[in-house]
């Protein structure tokens, strides 16, 4: 009592020296591996991964099977499935009779997003747009005053594909909400995703895509007249990604292919990759363009809403014009 | 393996300090060589052998110098200087691994040795281990303060004549030795780790926008957290060093003395790393005539104080702007000191307070572009070349806005004071434990990411 007494302090720096040397000080956190890309190297483990997420989600465990090319053509037999229930759902709202669909082959059940091709658009297509994302998407509505304007922003800096959806963080007039809550109360013409950097460091190109999955058909079914855009992650500059164990473009590559797997025309699920906007010869983000070697400096996100712009979606039909929101 | 890296906290320390404590106090001197040789070849084993090879140098030329030889002084210094321009000069050319960690503390050690030997300074010849303990001390190896010989001579860990009052007197001496270093270092480390690293990941975001885009407000709070950042991390590191000092039986070497509060310039840096300051005065400026030789001389003692003293701190030609301005602010004082003290007082104030931290923007931004950028974004005569957004300003504040607030908090001098004073009262214990608790946390969520408070 009298060593406590006499050296408190002490007593403190030899307990948590003890409770480091037992524990490491690795602290049960909400979700670690997400907000911190560990050094441990999770490249390795596929087998174990999987199978938890098999284990976790047997209803999708076929999809998994297979190498990403042939992910396509079972992608395209599950979004005919995917699009049913949907086109179920419309029909009560739109009051077309349910046989029109099957009896014909007339366009006009197409739905609104779905095969849609690229084309150059003007600012006032983002008038019903939405973007979702991380701290890049932040400065995107920053320093791009122009779109700003115009569209809706949910972003946040460390967004993940987990939580973005869930995570109450868009202040509104009655507090923080989620963009799930959000999305059942406005609707949107188009929806832009850029996630993924945040939890680049953890789980596998296939984990990964299989979350984003799970978020875009979250989104689909809160939006289903919506045109659902996923953005290929950024690279991020050379400099970087030869120094990064994580942080690389390799990873983000290998993130990007899964994700650009989930695209499905038809079922108005498009993907676009905004690096080759800000790509140097080598592939990396062209180091002029940031100075933090992540994120784009302000001046530079103009490029990124040029590339936007260069790739809009419209129906190639003589009724759209150049806004491409009259259809 | 910094101070504030678990390894070094909760291993290496207490190991050492047990060991050391352990030893009988003859053997401490050595114990501290092994240790601090061992917490140096973790960076770089090569950086041991310099270390080693100028150690010797300077041991073998102190008996001479201190009995007057000029020669051997100047070959002593000469040697030093040398190496570590060229240690420079290769840093520069080659990149950092050239650059021994620390070399330029402990060269800057070494001359302070030779020196005090040459004046007279030093009570007793130096042996062989007190010279070798003395450049390689570990608290004080990488980035200082640049102790003095007579302070490491007063110290008491290895000479105490601890035989005569028994065990138990010993041992309570090292319990309290121990604890006192320990409000040291907690102080410091709370300083660094919530203030001084909160406080960078926000100049960090700056950066990353780019000076151009920066809106004139937030340029200005710019300004300010790097001047805050670099005083916390400095001062909390310096902090840190002393505790530990302290903890092995050295004593407390006080590098800051609230220096934002000072009247003027020149009282500033008599006050911000307090051991570099006295080093250049007492080595260069006093023995070039200070200012005792009139207006001209005076003017050049200074200007060549500066010059160095930008030079230590890198070789761009940014530190040679910084210490333009200093010196140009210290200047200024000088002649309004005979004349004006009212106005004197003003100024002096205003140098602190608004050119000290626009000279740290100096400091900081080594790109001569960008800091012209930057210049332009804080004195928006011209319109922003890049995109401007302009609720930056708020967004930051609400952000940062809490280590904001106790980074001025802890500015006010007699907020330190006040820890200092009654640092082994319940209540500051029980504050102190808090924050040990929150660096704890703070670090152990950054769990060596670097990424920690950049988040994507």
């Amino acid at each position: 009592m009298r060593f406590v007494n006499a050296c408190p302090l002490l007593l403190v720096t030899v307990v948590s020296a003890t409770l480091y040397a037992f524990t490491g000080f690795r602290l049960p956190e909400r979700e670690p591996a997400d907000e911190i890309p560990t050094v441990r190297e999770e490249t390795v483990p596929e087998m174990p991964e999987e199978l938890a997420l098999a284990a976790s989600d047997p209803l999708q465990s076929d999809l998994r099977g297979a190498d990403d090319e042939m992910d396509l053509s079972a992608e395209a037999e599950q979004t005919e499935e995917r699009i049913d229930p949907v086109a179920e759902q419309e029909q009560p709202e739109d009051g077309q009779p349910v046989e029109e669909e099957e009896s014909g082959p007339d366009p006009e059940p197409v739905p609104p997003y779905a095969d849609l091709s690229f084309a150059e658009v003007d600012a006032s297509f983002f008038d019903d747009a939405l973007f979702i994302g991380d701290s890049r998407t932040v400065g995107l509505s920053e320093y791009c005053e122009e779109l700003d304007e115009r569209a809706t922003f949910y972003a946040k800096i460390s967004l993940t594909v987990k939580k973005a959806l869930d995570l109450e963080f868009v202040k509104t007039e009655e507090g923080r909400k989620s963009i799930d809550t959000l999305l059942d109360e406005n609707d949107y013409g188009k929806i832009y995703v850029m996630l993924g950097l945040n939890e680049i460091g953890s789980g596998t190109a296939e984990s990964f895509r299989e979350d984003y999955r799970v978020m875009i058909d979250r989104i689909r079914e809160k939006q289903p007249d919506a045109v659902i855009v996923i953005q290929g992650i950024m690279h991020v500059t050379k400099n970087k990604s030869n120094n990064d164990r994580s942080f690389n473009n390799p990873r983000i590559n290998s993130r990007n292919e899964a994700i650009a797997g989930l695209q499905d025309a038809r079922a108005g699920i498009y993907y676009i990759d905004p690096n080759e906007a800000f790509d140097d010869e080598e592939h990396h983000l062209t180091a002029s363009l940031s100075f933090d070697d992540v994120h784009l400096k302000a001046a530079s996100y103009g490029l990124w809403y040029e590339f936007l712009r260069q790739h809009g979606l419209v129906r190639n039909t003589e009724e759209t014009d150049v806004t491409g929101n009259d259809l | 393996m910094t101070f504030t890296d678990f390894d070094f906290l909760f291993r290496f320390l207490p190991v050492f300090l047990f060991v050391y404590y352990l030893a009988p106090a003859v053997v401490r001197i050595y114990v501290l060589i092994a240790g601090s040789y061992f917490f140096y070849a973790l960076f770089d084993i090569r950086f041991c052998l310099i270390l080693l090879l100028l150690s010797l140098w300077n041991y073998a030329l102190v008996g001479l110098v201190r009995r007057g030889n000029r020669r051997a002084f100047a070959a002593g210094v000469t040697v030093d200087v040398a190496s570590l321009v060229l240690a420079k000069a290769f840093g520069a050319v080659g990149g950092p691994a050239w650059m021994p960690v620390g070399m330029s503390f402990y060269v800057f050690r070494m001359l302070f040795f030779l020196a005090d030997g040459y004046r007279g300074k030093m009570k007793k010849e130096p042996t062989l281990p007190d010279s070798l303990a003395f450049f390689c001390l570990f608290p004080q190896l990488l980035s200082g303060p640049i102790m003095r010989y007579a302070d490491f001579e007063r110290s008491s860990a290895f000479r105490e004549p601890a035989e005569a009052t028994g065990w138990r007197r010993r041992l309570r001496n090292i319990f309290v030795r121990l604890e006192n270093g320990l409000t040291w270092l907690i102080f410091g480390m709370a300083a660094k780790v919530l203030l001084a690293d909160h406080l960078r990941s926000l100049w960090n975001a700056l950066y990353g926008i780019g000076y151009e885009s920066l809106s004139t407000p937030l340029a200005w709070l710019g300004v300010y957290t790097y001047s805050m950042e670099l005083y916390y991390d400095f001062w909390g590191y310096s902090l840190m060093a002393a505790g530990v000092g302290v903890m092995i039986g050295l004593p407390m070497i006080e590098n800051f003395r609230q220096p934002y509060a000072a009247g003027g310039v020149s009282e500033f840096y008599r006050r911000w790393h307090v051991t570099l300051g006295d080093f250049f005065r007492e080595n260069v400026y006093i023995p070039l005539g200070g200012s005792r030789n009139g207006w001209l001389k005076t003017v050049r003692n200074l200007g060549i104080v500066w010059l160095l003293t930008g030079l230590w701190h890198g070789i761009t030609v940014n530190f040679l702007f910084w210490a333009g301005a200093v010196l140009f602010m210290i200047l200024m004082e000088r002649e309004l000191k005979d004349r004006r003290s009212r106005l004197l007082h003003l100024v002096g104030r205003l140098h602190v307070l608004v050119g000290i931290p626009l000279t740290w923007l100096m400091f900081a931004v080594s790109d001569t572009e960008r800091l012209s950028a930057y210049f332009q974004r804080l004195f928006p005569i011209r319109e922003a070349v890049g995109t401007v957004y302009d609720g930056d300003f708020l967004k930051y504040v609400s952000a940062y806005g809490i280590y904001l607030f106790f980074s001025l908090v802890f500015m006010i001098p007699s907020v330190y004071h006040y820890f200092e004073r009654h640092r082994r009262t319940p209540a500051v214990t029980a504050g102190l434990t808090a924050l040990f608790v929150l660096c704890l946390i703070s670090l152990a969520r950054a769990g060596g990411n670097p990424f920690l408070y950049l988040q994507f």
